[in-house]
């Protein structure tokens, strides 16, 4: 061998690292060689002085700050695996549109859904959907949740369309009888109201699109936990997921917290360079409505598996379109099915007020790099009896989420979430009243201490890119054994 | 190490049973390695800081995925690592430029050898005599290191500053380990060149 071909080992040897068999060989070549013994001294020479860097002191205050957010953190599940903060569903909004022409899709994936594949279609007029029902400003509901499971919930509907039936139950309190301060539920209430006579204008109230997709998270992310332990292939601990969510969403552990509520937004890009510019662009052209923000992050593995199979799936799903309307929930899951190697994805959050977030997402979507996952969804081809499918299909798993007091896993052991085994829910209830659709929003169970929800009803915006260069080596599994 | 293992997944362990204060234990532990881990990976003590917390939190709320057949700071370096490395890429994609700040970390160079955190095998600070000296060939070394690619970076940071495995940097950069040998003799041989003039100056390489 060439002493170049002899390079890499000595580094292996100066590290310990190299086999019993190939030392002696080596050792032999260095009795023999004088420039790899030289090569091997300067290798030496530059890891001891790297080694002998000063370590850096911890900052002040470190392990406080770290366990102050592990606080407020939800708490991990050791039974099912909880995920990181990825919500494992996510919401697609088809059209986005306030106005009367808006069709809010929400595809839930993640914590196994394959059994259940929610898919909620509305039609501004159907207005079919409970979510309209569980709070306009869904967002900012959950804020007045989170702050007070007050009336301010149900003044919240008033703002969609067919708010007005909806007003009536809304006014009732939440079951849960959470306490909190009405205030911020009441300034929900009011700009919901505003909201239904502005056509969705962003102050204040939640626009009806927001609400609406809003809801409808509120609503998935309670369907979400159905499923629960739900295998999808690629990961078990995907089931927790849901569960997490939930939990994620409503019990924000035994410590209360301000934990804004968060939304996942996915976006599609050429490549995530590209698309990381046009979201950086985005947020420099509107600097008005971003609270804050964070550093973009790589995803777990859990969280690239999540997105690689959301990703495939839509592709996949096109191709269902006839099956679909057989059975879309079969369909749905099937192209969930054809899940390859997780992809990678960045993700960005930025803290949004409530009333900013369909300005922020306009602002996103008018960035010609970014193809809002709404457009993925309307090539779905998805046809009204597919929707109508699925509309009936989540709300009949809507109404399964009655919350019912219960404690730990908030909207899994309420919803009747049976991922976590805090709740079962085994048979579909009949299609949720608009009371029961209203506390679908609701955070859990009765006599949590409300938590704070955030500065002025701020909500995190968990911008999803997914382009389809991203090399899954960068997204090492820590999950997994060693090799 | 195995003692330490054990540890680890004790407080994990207590962890996942509903005890949050016993991560503290963890944090305690592996918080100032990541730290520095991410400190040298970016070159900017808020970023890093900002970071490592995040990493550790995310260790948290994930707890329930981890699993124990690997040593826990090896999940939590590959977590600190993608993280540095969204960073690294959103800088670069901002800038155009591969992120030069490691210059920051080599002026606000952290003093002689204190060390917050529990003791490191590698952490071996200048005495008081050396402090001048050092400070300087640190400062040089940082910015040796700031020059290097994020991937051999990465390598000579986790080998020759955290002291990893080739098998642990492996799974925490989420490549095999003949790569990791190959990284790390190239990210080496690139920090010679551009130490060796300097060592010339300063007497030879230590």
């Amino acid at each position: 061998m060439t002493c170049a071909g002899w390079a890499e080992r000595i580094t292996a040897l100066v590290d310990g690292e190299l086999p019993a068999g190939e030392r002696a060989d080596l050792e032999r070549h260095l009795a023999a060689c004088a420039a790899c013994r030289e090569a091997r001294e300067a290798e030496e020479a530059v890891a001891a002085r790297l080694r002998a860097l000063p370590r850096a002191p911890l900052p002040a205050g470190f392990s406080a700050s770290v366990m102050g957010r592990v606080a407020a953190a939800p708490a991990p599940d050791a039974g099912t695996a909880p995920r990181a903060r990825v919500i494992p569903y996510w919401v697609f909004l088809v059209g986005g549109s306030a106005a009367a022409a808006a069709v809010v899709a929400m595809v839930m994936v993640g914590t196994g859904p394959p059994r259940e594949m929610h898919v909620a279609g509305e039609k501004p007029e159907a207005s079919a959907l409970p979510q309209p029902a569980a709070g306009p400003g869904p967002v900012m509901e959950r804020a007045a949740l989170d702050d007070a499971k007050a009336p301010a919930a149900a003044a919240a509907p008033t703002a969609l369309p067919p708010a007005k039936a909806r007003t009536a139950p809304a006014e009732t309190p939440p079951p849960d009888g959470g306490a909190g301060t009405p205030a911020p539920a009441e300034k929900v209430a009011e700009k919901e109201k505003g909201s239904r006579e502005d056509e969705g204008e962003v102050p204040g109230g939640g626009k009806r699109g927001e609400a609406k997709f809003e809801a409808a998270k509120e609503a998935l992310r309670d369907g979400a936990d159905r499923p629960g332990e739900d295998k999808v292939p690629g990961g078990g601990e995907r089931a927790p997921a849901a569960e997490e969510a939930t939990a994620d969403a409503e019990d924000r552990g035994p410590a209360p917290a301000p934990e804004p509520p968060r939304l996942l937004l996915f976006y599609k890009a050429d490549t995530l360079a590209k698309g990381q510019d046009a979201v950086e662009k985005a947020l420099v052209s509107r600097p008005d409505l971003v609270a804050g923000r964070k550093a973009w992050r790589g995803t777990t593995a859990s969280e690239s598996d999540l997105v690689g199979r959301l990703r495939e799936g839509l592709e996949g799903r096109k191709q269902d379109a006839t099956a679909a309307v057989a059975d879309p929930d079969r369909a749905l899951r099937e192209a969930l099915a054809r899940i390859g190697a997780a992809g990678s994805e960045k993700v960005l959050e930025v803290r949004v007020r409530a009333g900013d977030v369909e300005a922020f997402r306009g602002a996103l979507s008018r960035s010609p790099a970014l193809v809002e996952a709404t457009a993925l969804l309307a090539s779905l081809d998805l046809d009204d009896a597919v929707l109508e499918e699925m509309r009936r299909k989540f709300r009949t798993l809507s109404g399964k989420d009655a919350p019912a007091g219960t404690g730990g896993t908030g909207f899994a052991a309420g919803g009747g979430g049976s991922g976590s085994g805090a709740g079962t829910e085994p048979t579909p209830p009949p299609p949720p009243t608009p009371e029961q659709l209203r506390r679908l929003a609701e955070p859990p169970p009765p006599g949590r201490p409300a938590p704070d929800p955030g500065a002025g009803g701020e909500v995190v915006l968990e911008i999803h890119l997914l382009a389809p260069a991203a090399p899954p080596a960068t997204a090492p599994k820590p999950a997994t054994p060693p090799k | 190490m195995a003692a330490d293992r054990r540890a680890d997944e004790e407080a994990i362990d207590r962890v996942l049973s509903g005890d949050r204060d016993a991560f503290a234990v963890l944090v305690d532990r592996h918080g100032p390695r990541v730290h520095g881990a991410l400190l040298r990976m970016l070159g900017d003590p808020e970023a890093a800081d900002d970071l490592a917390q995040e990493a550790l939190v995310k260790a948290y709320t994930a707890l329930g995925t981890f699993r124990k057949g690997s040593a826990f700071y090896t999940w939590l370096y590959a977590i600190a690592l993608n993280l540095a490395r969204s960073e690294f890429r959103r800088r670069k994609s901002l800038k155009g430029r591969p992120a030069a700040s490691l210059d920051a970390a080599a002026a606000g160079d952290p003093d002689d050898g204190r060390s917050n955190g529990p003791a490191e095998p590698t952490a071996r600070g200048p005495g008081p005599v050396e402090a001048a000296s050092g400070r300087e060939d640190a400062e040089r070394v940082h910015r040796a290191l700031a020059a290097l690619d994020e991937e051999f970076r990465e390598a000579v940071v986790l080998r020759d500053l955290e002291g990893l495995s080739y098998e642990e940097i492996a799974e925490a950069t989420g490549v095999p380990a003949g790569t990791v040998r190959s990284r790390i003799h190239r990210g080496r041989a690139l920090l010679r060149e551009r130490l060796v003039p300097e060592a010339d100056r300063a007497g030879g390489a230590r």
